[in-house]
């Protein structure tokens, strides 16, 4: 009998500790207009926040639920915590100020540490609220911003602010884009001036710890014209056994001639719903890269979305997504060409285990002024055992003749003709098996800085016995 | 009814997952004429044997196989006895003439160790509107072939819903050639259900739109037996404000072990009011397969366009050149002169 390759399931004892239920306030379960309208006064928003908040919850009720994803019938928004406020008020600049069951909580995740060594900036959210934020010297004294929303909201940048908020991402878009428009809470804001480069990453860690909450944050980023930046988010959850509920958004402007790498480290816990909605509209020669890593959350329906609309403007998206015991993991990406030399290359990995489901989602579609762009897509699936699944639907759209369109799709395990390769090159076949899965995840790990290569290698611990198949 | 159904469904605003048509079935069936060799037996109905019982899936789906199934009208069937290598095709050629709504069921079966090629021609006596169904359901017992040619050559007045499925035993292979020369708007579906261990199917489609013409195609194969395999291999030009849809389905179900699939498109585009969608899906439930697929969009290759234009010849004489080069690439397959001269006779009347 052959002795299978095991690849190891996620450790997720590293994220899977919980500090007692401590929150200063938090809104009953459910979604009404009562509890928008306290969320909404909790914030202390302004008149036009509160207005939209509203509209987005009339749009929600209007709105159906997906009918082409994984199920989302076991997710009941009647049993979810839309707000909790921890036990703080206000975000602080200086780490000795934040509680000390919260500070120990990014202790342990390593979050002050990566900020001493390698990080422009950091800002970390515990439930529903922002608990940390700063920013190096260098950076701020360049006229980068990196805040809170609501913080930013009572500074100059409040024009720019309500000029954009849910404007690249509007709350029609889908029912739980406009759930996100009624119930946010948190996020971040960033601001990285004209010609401004940004040396090292900035991170946000975002931290759901309350049993049946929602985690709703906002992220707005703004790179002004030959302006470059690197935004890291990280996101984790303690495991419980009621469903908690992710829905994000992420609304990115990229100017002309700038660069934005934005990166994602997801380790979700199993019981969550990742309904995260990710949108970056870039400008002439601006480009975005997304460089991404799944290994969490129980469902995700997560596809980030970029919108070029300057001429040579370039999105790159590079994937990996694990999908173990238990997980439908439904991930990928939409990339709209709305102008001419327009460049868009999608490189994604998927491995399926233990009953877990990936499903690689995408759309490319290249307008009618789209003149001489290029797409090109690659994705590869790899299957481990023989109770999981894997799928790939992707979709192109060309309307215009002068475009190049590529798209590559596989899936599979490993051939054998690639083992007899390596074998041939002097490896055993263990060393050759070993080889292959641990470089199938290297699209990603390469693109992203060394220590968080590190972290999401310790994510994936791949043990090589015998052979995979 | 909404047809050619994509097994799992993704984003409705892309408007692919179905697309929603009006049909309802003519009192009369179209006569259509044939030369039957003498191997094959024409019957009514879907043959006899343990195929007959077979329920067969259809890739325009179920909405309008159930149309066909609930209407009285018959079944045009043809069978194959076993070990019955039938040498010369079995000729049809189906002419619409001043119906406007017309159809034809058919049903062909190739007991084991059989051999059959069925070219079917699909014309028009005038270019008055008329919608044209057809439906053909095939039975492929083990290590039988069948093989299918059909060229349409409709008008732009003509709608055109072309369903087909079909059940593979072991061993059994279908090779489906599909030549598309023109129709208003043409439904094309195929459902291959590979159940035998070692079945294959391969789907060829060539075709070349203009004007305000509009292709949907729906195309799956259904993997079940070990060691099965799919290709299917679609090319095509499109030029003015033709429309095309290709959906491929590579779905491999638990068992199938050893299963190979692939689809390969190729589109060449000529005028910037086009629309080409391509979704092509490999679902995969089975470790131990193999699916792929390629597809290059796009306009001619510049090196291409060079060493054509070094030689003299230009742009336009170029592209007309390669739209005839991608008909011709699939119609070489067919195995008949007489059919392959009629494409080109054709050809040289539209191009």
């Amino acid at each position: 009998m052959k002795e299978k390759t095991q690849v190891n399931d996620i450790d997720r004892s590293f994220y899977d500790f919980r500090n007692e239920d401590a929150d200063a306030f938090k809104v009953d379960a459910g979604l009404t207009k009562d509890i928008v309208l306290e969320i909404s006064k909790e914030k202390n928003d302004p008149d036009w926040m509160r207005e939209l908040r509203l509209k987005c919850l009339d749009i929600y009720n209007s709105m159906e639920v997906p009918d082409w994803g994984p199920s989302l019938d076991a997710l009941d928004i009647d049993n979810i915590f839309t707000y909790v406020r921890p036990n703080m008020r206000g975000m602080q600049n200086d780490w000795e100020n934040v509680p000390k069951d919260i500070k120990e909580t990014f202790d342990r995740l390593g979050i002050p540490q990566a900020e001493r060594k390698s990080l422009a900036g950091v800002g970390a959210q515990y439930d529903s609220e922002i608990v940390y934020h700063s920013i190096r010297d260098e950076a701020a004294s360049k006229g980068v911003i990196y805040t809170d929303i609501e913080s930013a909201l009572k500074t100059e940048y409040a024009d720019m602010i309500k000029e954009r908020f849910m404007k690249v991402l509007p709350p029609t878009e889908h029912k739980f884009a406009a759930l996100h428009g009624a119930v946010w809470s948190g996020g971040s804001f960033v601001y990285v001036p004209k010609g401004v480069k940004v040396d090292f990453p900035l991170q946000s860690y975002f931290r759901l710890n309350a049993k049946g909450a929602g985690q709703f944050e906002h992220t707005m980023i703004i790179v002004e014209e030959g302006a470059s930046v690197h935004f890291i988010e990280g996101c984790s959850a303690p495991k419980y056994n009621v469903a908690n509920l992710h829905v994000g958004a992420v609304e990115l402007w990229v100017g002309k001639n700038a660069t934005l790498r934005y990166s994602t480290i997801e380790s979700w816990s199993k019981n969550m719903y990742n309904l995260n909605s990710k949108r970056a509209v870039v400008e002439e020669g601006g480009k975005i890269e997304w460089v991404s890593g799944s290994f969490g959350s129980h469902i995700s329906y997560l596809y980030p979305m970029s919108v070029l609309n300057g001429k040579g403007a370039r999105a790159e998206f590079t994937s990996v997504t694990f999908a173990g015991e238990g997980q439908n993991l439904d991930t990928g990406t939409k990339i709209v060409h709305n102008a001419e030399d327009t460049f868009s290359y999608v490189n994604t990995r998927s491995i399926s285990k233990s009953g877990g489901i990936n499903t690689f989602r995408s759309s490319v579609v290249i307008g009618p002024d789209a003149h001489g762009s290029k797409s090109s897509t690659s994705c590869e699936s790899l299957m481990v055992d023989s109770i999981s699944r894997s799928d790939t639907i992707p979709a192109m759209d060309v309307r215009c003749a002068d475009a190049d369109v590529g798209h590559e799709a596989k899936i599979g395990r490993i051939s054998d003709e690639t083992i007899f390769y390596l074998m041939s090159r002097g490896l055993s076949e263990t060393e050759a098996r070993a080889l292959i899965v641990r470089g199938f995840a290297d699209n990603v790990s390469k693109e992203l800085p060394l220590e968080y290569a590190v972290e999401m290698n310790n994510l994936i611990t791949i043990e090589m016995k015998g052979s995979i198949g | 009814m909404r047809i050619n159904n994509i097994p799992v469904r993704t984003w409705n605003r892309l408007k692919v997952n179905d697309v929603e048509v009006e049909v309802s079935l003519p009192k009369s069936l179209l006569e259509y004429t044939e030369v039957v060799p003498k191997e094959v037996d024409s019957i009514v109905g879907k043959g006899i044997g343990h195929l007959a019982d077979i329920s067969i899936r259809t890739g325009l789906g179920k909405e309008f196989d159930d149309l066909i199934s609930d209407s009285n009208h018959k079944v045009s069937g043809y069978v194959i006895s076993e070990n019955t290598d039938v040498k010369k095709p079995l000729y049809q050629t189906f002419e619409i003439g001043d119906e406007k709504k017309a159809l034809n069921i058919l049903d062909y079966t190739v007991e084991e160790n059989g051999n059959l090629t069925v070219i079917q021609t699909i014309k028009e006596k005038n270019d008055m509107p008329a919608t044209y169904l057809m439906q053909n359901k095939l039975r492929v017992a083990k290590n039988a072939t069948l093989t299918i040619v059909q060229v349409q050559m409709l008008s732009d007045k003509k709608t055109f819903l072309n369903d087909f499925g079909a059940h593979l035993c072991e061993g059994g292979s279908l090779n489906l050639i599909q030549i598309v020369l023109g129709g208003k708007e043409s439904y094309y579906g195929l459902f291959t259900e590979l159940e035998g261990p070692e079945s294959k199917v391969e789907a060829s489609v060539a075709y070349t739109m203009s004007g305000s013409s509009k292709l949907d195609m729906n195309y799956v194969a259904n993997h079940h037996g070990k060691n099965t395999e799919s290709n299917f291999n679609v090319s095509g030009v499109l030029k003015d404000r033709a429309y095309k849809l290709f959906k491929g389905t590579l779905d491999f179900h638990k068992g199938c072990s050893g299963a190979n699939g692939a689809e390969l498109e190729n589109v060449l585009l000529i005028d910037d009011t086009i629309t080409n969608k391509t979704v092509p899906l490999i679902l995969c439930d089975e470790e131990d397969v193999s699916g792929a697929h390629g597809a290059t969009i796009g306009k001619l290759r510049e090196d291409l366009l060079l060493y054509m234009k070094s030689r003299g010849i230009d742009e336009k004489e170029a592209y007309r050149i390669m739209e005839r080069a991608q008909i011709d690439a699939v119609a070489n397959k067919i195995d008949d002169k007489k059919t392959r001269e009629e494409i080109t006779d054709y050809l040289d009347k539209i191009l």
